[in-house]
């Protein structure tokens, strides 16, 4: 999981306002500026070219042989060229030739790779190998190269050397509309039966248009900036555009034939090619991030400090608990400014050597929670109010280097998938070696033996060379005991697991939660299990903590949460268990799903899900206490709800 | 996993390895020419007359006879010491004696014999030059004859270009002969420390016979293909003579470079539809007349080519068929242009001029005066070296040509005559047909001068074609080095091109 | 890893197999006949199809593709259209001018491209980040010729630092060829640096999401091992493959900035061959074109491989 996708498990900046997806679009794109001046600036050039020649003081080709190569000056605005004719006009007239050279190339190009390309990616088999031959071909060879070889046969001028570009170019649209036809098609053949007697080309065609417009319009941007400078630099060395035409490739070519009298020549088409490049470019990338609806710009860093009301009550918490929480609120720094909570008031401990599951669906601010202990938040987010103490210390106000002295020593994390939170890079027991090098102050030599020692402990068979494997050499199940070990390296008092089998086949769950078990029981650490497994809190935890939509719903000794279930959306889990659902969102005992952060309703944040749900749900709602141990946020607290056990 | 410096290591040598190095010779005593002409051949007998000629093959071959900077049609002695006409149709060589080629073999008559029926048989780009020639004849050891089908004024200085050049005979079948000269040259060309289409050096032969290079001065010529990078390299020292367009000579006269120049290739427009087929106007001497007056040549010359040019009306200079009456002849007159027009009966005229990319800004201008008058030229830019070509398509009215500013005979056949190779619509010019023909079969100098200054003055004053202006071919030099450069007929004359005494010894 | 080596150099023969065949069968298209130039406007039938016999221009095209080929894998490129000269020998004494603008472009671009995207990208939306991004942008819409024309002036023509022209080998004078290429390799540079900065500070920002960089910061380890150790070499790996595409850039840069400074390299040879329709010529310019892109290729492969385990280790 990544740590967007953390975000996510709160929520998304997608979800952040409700927006159609044309609105997002248009917003993300707007919010470049320098895009939107790149935009108004592309679509005033084609004006430029067209009407431009009517609010001319100089006629374009108006020579004045008494004053060749002259300077700026209020009758020459930009000067004159070798036969005294105006740069500005001259550079205007160039702008049309120079853009309907570039419009000619590309659409080359989209003509000649688009349907090609969809063609071979829906037919598949040799025709699409052979043509993949010849493109790969294409771009094996220089791309200018290609294009100095098309000219020999076709001759230069500005047409032939644009179809060559075009040629050239083509191959990027061949392989865009290529890749984008093989997925679709591979979607349709799941349905193929039920589509039968239509004709599947079409169908492939109306699929492919709308998912590729977007990458297609990016690519066409790309494009004519690519062609633009391609034709500038092929008209400079006399194979483009032929003079007495005109583009700005050819003003170049020329001003350098005078850049000993007259440097200046050079300076006002050049900036003309680099001002349209530039701004094809950068209009491509605004299009780019606002299709992919990431925002490029993150909101600004947060400086960690809290406001709140709880620091002034040092409290050095339950002596009897490695870690203990106290009214957490973690906050998330939107990109238009405000800040978002994500988890409320959350408090609850673990008991030393003791195992506390933290329960609940995507989005309910668990794994926020995890990372708000761990220090690990995202640069956007930060605990707002409330404590953490752990062992003694409070770690919602230490430093990052103190952190890191706690971090991998005296807490170890495992995660979800170990494949992705190994690092690719490096030998597995290197990966071992470096922790426990940091905090333990050993020689690197003594890291490894002790980090072979650790996997052949958390059941790697043949360790000692299976260590110089690298992450991708392991399976899942594999990869999560050296996900362990390296949690394990400093025998940590706490160990923090995010879900930690969830991306593991079912029967490796059960060996990687028996060698959790059997290490607790050796080493007496304690443990914080993340999941929205009740089955695996019902095996390993002492203590449940079920959360909804950032707020601790439910606590207590797990068989009190378990088998009395007093919380509505508790008893859901429950039901919902056998089938295991609850990570598909899809509740069949509780309608509908998590919501956004944004949209969570005042009061009982469960109530336009709950069955049970009355007009007083929508008032806040406290932490009610039935039994000592035992901690429900819930009007119906008294008495277990659904009454259907 | 291989070692990084294993994959440098070739790359390195490829980076370094072709270029030769080359020993440091104490460079102010070497003659270095920056030219963008490439070699071709070194095969004179496969050779064009052009520039590559004249730059490479003149170093390491003698001639028959030699080309004379003050008059084409008079050559200088070569490895002929004198010849003579023994009658209208034969011609005997007096050879010099002692004279040795590059791999030793003697040069003697049979060898001169050998050489110009080996020529005749290759029968390359230039043989249509000298196809007068019916045989050969060696007489004894050092005289030789050639015998002609018909007199033929323009032998001997057709026999200066790449047909009169001699190789030795062991060479003959030597298929590498293009890029290793055998000649008897001043020069010996070194192929190993030379790079094609680069740099290539020549160094003195210690017994050359003659003093074609009196200072001894070994020699390089470097190929920059841009006039602007040759003015780059002579600016920084690369070269100490370079071959520069128009644009580039100022800013070499600026840093003190001293310039030689010569009027060698007129421009103008030729009109190929003088029957007025496809533009009617056209076959109105008036309407091309006043195509003469309408442009202002000075104006042109000053701006477009730096005064690097000559303002003329005329095809000729320094030869026959010139005439310094002709030079003026079109005085710019936009007035009498209309007028001329007016009489004419055209109000607005508006044809199609195909040009060459290169030649673009001189047509531009001529565009822009010819508007003045009313007259509306659209410029197609047609490929290099394919106008001849075109012509021949009779798509265009006009063509713009471009030809030396010597040789009267050989424009006759090529441009105007009736059935010249550039008279698509075969044009019928029986003046100037019986003129040309005249002077071409005369030895009569006088005849021949004649004849010309006839010819040539209908060309112009009948507007056969409209000449605008006589460009000039320039070298800038460093004048503290060299000495004794003169510009020829294309380039400068690097025989007998001197570099002066003391000047960079230690 | 020698395996790898070996198959891929075995996957690109059919690769080089249809870039010869594509580039021979086009060439063969040129329209006109290089015999007109060859032998000039007034040249008689008979020696039109000798030159055509010598050149081997009567025999059908699969004929002339097969001799072609059959010789270009014993290394023989053929000859010149106009003289003896072999295009391997006109190919050697070019390349390694443009090789040369292409390495000493690359070498800007690697020194001040991938730095500047590091610091970039570590600094995520700071003014040094916003700063480096708008010069990377405005870097890649330059024209290469254009900045090699705006270096000449003043370096090469006002303060002469550098010459205007001329290549020097690197093993003749090691100082003098940094000097020959410097202007043009800065030339080349500025956009391969742009296009490198904003590909490393997108690499840098990609790795610096992933798993395992959360799992670095829980182990604590201190920031600076996090990012220079464990973030580095993997956006290291995608980079490398961003360096094989701008070499192919780089080389097309070559050819147009080496006319503006005159050197006789790969862009000259292909040029020259173009105006006087050398068809044997531009052939040899191509394939060796294609085999140094297709070489380039290969050690970015192979450099690949050194830095991701997972491509040396299957």
């Amino acid at each position: 999981m990544s740590i967007v996708r953390l975000v996510d498990d709160v929520a998304t900046y997608d979800d952040v306002s409700p927006l159609t997806a044309q609105q997002r679009f248009t917003r993300t794109f707007l919010q470049h500026r320098l895009s939107v001046i790149s935009a108004a600036y592309l679509l005033l050039l084609p004006m430029v070219a067209l009407f431009g020649e009517y609010f001319l003081v100089h006629d374009p080709i108006e020579v004045d042989l008494a004053h060749v190569l002259e300077g700026p000056s209020a009758e020459h605005l930009l000067g004159t060229d070798h036969l005294g004719r105006s740069t500005l006009s001259r550079l205007v007239v160039a702008t049309g030739v120079a853009l309907k050279a570039a419009a000619l190339a590309v659409g080359i190009a989209i003509v000649l790779g688009a349907p090609l390309g969809l063609l071979s990616g829906y037919f598949g088999g040799w025709w699409d190998r052979t043509a993949m031959r010849i493109v790969e071909a294409i771009i094996a060879l220089p791309g200018l190269l290609v294009a100095i070889a098309i000219l020999a046969i076709l001759g230069p001028s500005l047409t032939n050397a644009m179809i060559a570009l075009g040629l050239a170019i083509s191959t990027a649209f061949f392989r865009l509309m290529r890749g984008a036809a093989i997925e679709v098609k591979e979607e349709l053949y799941i349905d193929a039966a039920r589509v039968s007697g239509a004709s599947t080309l079409r169908i492939v065609f109306r699929h492919v248009l709308p998912n590729v417009t977007g990458p297609l319009t990016v690519q066409t941007t790309l494009a004519f900036s690519q062609v633009l400078l391609a034709e500038a630099g092929l008209s400079f060395i006399g194979l483009g555009v032929q003079p007495p035409e005109a583009s700005w490739g050819v003003m170049l070519s020329v001003a350098q034939n005078y850049i000993y009298q007259h440097p200046f020549m050079a300076v006002p088409p050049g900036i003309m090619i680099m001002l349209t490049v530039l701004a094809f470019n950068l209009f491509g990338d605004g299009l780019r991030d606002a299709l992919a609806r990431v925002d490029t710009s993150p909101p600004a860093p947060v400086r960690k400090t809290k406001t709140g009301r709880t620091s002034s009550t040092p409290n050095e918490g339950n002596r009897t608990s490695v870690l203990s929480i106290e009214n957490l609120h973690v906050q998330f720094r939107q990109p238009a400014g405000e800040d978002l909570e994500v988890v409320t008031d959350v408090s609850f401990s673990v008991p030393a050597g003791r195992t506390v599951g933290l329960v609940g669906e995507s989005g309910c601010g668990k794994s926020v929670t995890a990372m708000a202990i761990m220090g690990l938040l995202p640069d956007n987010g930060h605990a707002s109010d409330g404590v953490i103490y752990f062992a003694g210390r409070e770690l919602t106000s230490l430093s990052e280097t103190a952190l890191n002295q706690i971090r991998g020593e005296e807490i170890g994390m495992i995660f979800q998938g170990p494949m992705s939170s190994l690092n690719p890079a490096f030998t597995v027991k290197n990966q071992i070696a470096e922790t426990i090098c940091r905090h333990k102050g050993i020689t690197w030599r003594d890291a490894e033996k002790r980090a072979i020692a650790l996997l052949e402990r958390v059941g790697i068979p043949d360790a000692n060379a299976r260590a110089n494997d690298y992450p991708h050499q392991f399976s899942g199940g594999m990869a999560q005991r050296v996900m362990i070990a390296i949690a394990l390296s400093c025998e940590p008092r706490l160990l923090i697991a995010d879900e930690p089998t969830t991306a593991l086949d079912v029967t490796i769950q059960g060996q990687v939660l028996d060698l959790l078990t059997s290490l607790q029981q050796e080493r007496g650490m304690s443990i914080l299990l993340i999941t929205h497994d009740l089955g695996v809190v019902a095996d390993m935890c002492d203590e449940a903590v079920v959360m909804y939509a950032g707020q601790v719903v439910e606590q207590g000794p797990v068989n009190d949460v378990l088998l009395e279930a007093r919380h509505p959306y508790t008893a859901g889990l429950l039901a919902s268990m056998p089938r295991n659902e609850v990570r598909s969102g899809k509740l069949p005992q509780i309608p509908g799903r998590v919501p956004p952060a944004w949209a969570w309703p005042a009061g009982c944040r469960f109530h336009p899900r709950c069955p049970h749900a009355t007009e007083r749900c929508k008032l806040p709602i406290d932490l009610q206490q039935p039994d000592p141990h035992h901690q429900v946020r819930c009007i119906l607290a008294g008495k277990p709800p659904g009454g259907n056990h | 996993m291989l070692p990084l410096r294993s994959l440098l290591l070739p790359l390195a040598m490829l980076l370094a390895g072709c270029s030769p190095p080359h020993n440091p010779q104490i460079d102010e005593h070497v003659i270095k020419l920056a030219t963008g002409t490439p070699l071709q051949t070194f095969d004179p007998h496969l050779a064009d007359s052009g520039s590559s000629f004249s730059t490479y093959l003149t170093l390491v071959y003698d001639g028959l006879v030699e080309a004379n900077p003050d008059s084409h049609w008079r050559p200088l002695p070569g490895l002929a010491r004198t010849w003579r006409w023994l009658n209208e149709t034969t011609i005997e060589f007096e050879l010099i004696q002692g004279v040795t080629f590059t791999d030793g073999a003697p040069f003697d008559a049979n060898v001169a014999k050998a050489n110009i029926d080996r020529m005749l048989k290759l029968a390359g780009p230039r043989v249509n030059t000298v196809a007068t020639i019916k045989e050969t004849e060696v007489i004894d050891n050092f005289t030789f004859r050639i015998h002609l089908h018909r007199t033929d004024p323009t032998l001997l200085g057709n026999l200066t270009g790449p047909t009169g050049m001699m190789i030795s005979p062991a060479a003959f079948e030597d298929e590498s002969l293009d890029l290793r000269p055998v000649g008897s040259g001043p020069w010996r060309y070194d192929a190993a420390n030379s790079t094609l289409g680069d740099v290539h050096r020549f160094v003195p032969r210690e017994n050359y016979h003659g003093d074609a290079n009196p200072s001894g001065a070994p020699l390089q010529i470097h190929v920059l293909e841009n006039a602007r990078a040759r003015l780059n390299a002579l600016i920084s020292g690369q070269v100490n003579i370079a071959i520069l367009s128009a644009v580039e000579a100022g800013p070499a006269k600026d840093r003190g470079f001293a310039i030689q120049r010569r009027a060698n290739r007129w421009y103008g427009i030729t009109y190929l539809d003088r029957r007025g087929e496809l533009v009617p106007e056209l076959a109105d001497p008036r309407v091309r007349r006043a195509i003469g007056f309408a442009i202002d040549r000075k104006a042109i010359t000053d701006a477009v080519f730096f005064g690097y040019a000559k303002p003329t009306g005329q095809p000729m200079f320094d030869d026959l068929g010139q005439d310094p009456e002709l030079d003026t002849y079109y005085r710019y007159d936009p007035d009498h242009a209309r007028r001329l027009l007016q009489s004419a009966g055209v109000e607005r005229l508006s044809f199609v001029v195909p040009i060459i990319s290169t030649d673009s800004p001189l047509y531009e201008a001529v565009q822009h005066y010819l508007r003045q008058v009313g007259i509306d030229i659209r410029l197609e830019v047609v490929e290099r070296g394919s106008l001849g070509a075109l012509a021949r398509t009779r798509t265009y009215p006009v063509n713009t040509l471009t030809y030396p500013t010597f040789g009267p005979d050989s424009r006759h056949p090529a441009i105007w005559g009736t059935n010249a190779v550039f008279n698509p619509f075969n044009v019928h010019g029986p003046r100037i047909d019986a003129l040309a023909e005249e002077a071409g079969t005369s030895l009569d100098e006088a005849l021949r001068a004649r004849n010309y200054r006839d010819y040539y003055h209908i060309i112009v004053k009948d507007a056969y074609s409209t000449v605008i202006l006589q460009l000039e071919d320039l070298v800038a030099y460093d004048a503290d080095v060299l000495d004794k450069v003169r510009i020829g007929y294309v380039t400068p004359i690097l025989r007998h091109m001197t570099v002066k005494q003391g000047v960079g010894s230690p | 890893m020698t395996k790898l080596i070996v198959s891929r150099i075995a996957g690109l023969v059919p690769m080089l197999l249809v870039v010869s065949f594509l580039t021979f069968g086009m060439l063969h298209m040129v329209p006109g006949d290089v015999r007109d130039r060859i032998l000039g406007t007034e040249a008689t039938a008979a020696q039109y199809e000798a030159l055509g016999e010598k050149l081997g221009l009567n025999d059908p095209f699969l004929v002339q593709y097969g001799r072609w080929l059959w010789r270009a894998l014993q290394g023989d490129l053929g000859t010149s259209a106009y003289n003896s000269r072999k295009v391997t020998d006109a190919v050697m004494d070019t390349l390694p001018v443009t090789l040369s603008l292409t390495i000493g472009g690359m070498f800007i671009g690697i020194v001040i491209g991938v730095p500047s995207g590091i610091l970039a990208g570590l600094n995520r939306g700071s003014t040094i980040d916003r700063v480096a991004v708008l010069i990377a942008t405005v870097g890649q819409a330059l024209p290469n010729f254009w900045v090699a024309m705006l270096l000449i002036v003043p370096l090469a023509l006002w303060w002469r630092i550098f010459p205007a022209t001329g290549f020097v080998s690197p093993l003749e004078n090691f100082s003098g060829w940094i000097m020959s290429i410097a202007l043009a390799s800065t030339a080349l540079g500025t956009s391969a640096s742009a296009a490198l900065a904003r590909q490393t500070r997108g690499a840098i920002i990609d790795v610096l999401q992933r798993d395992y960089i959360r799992t670095a910061r829980a182990k604590g380890l201190p920031r600076r091992l996090v990012t220079f150790k464990h973030a580095l070499k993997n956006a290291a790996i995608p980079l490398i493959t961003t360096i094989g595409f701008q070499v192919n850039g780089l080389l097309g840069g070559a050819l147009i900035v080496e006319q503006v400074f005159g050197l006789n390299g790969f862009g000259n040879l292909a040029i020259e061959s173009v105006r006087t329709q050398n068809i044997p010529m531009m052939q040899g310019v191509v394939i060796m074109g294609a085999l140094v892109i297709v070489a380039v290729n290969l050690v970015v492969d192979i450099m690949y491989g050194y830095v991701n385990p997972k491509v040396r280790t299957s």
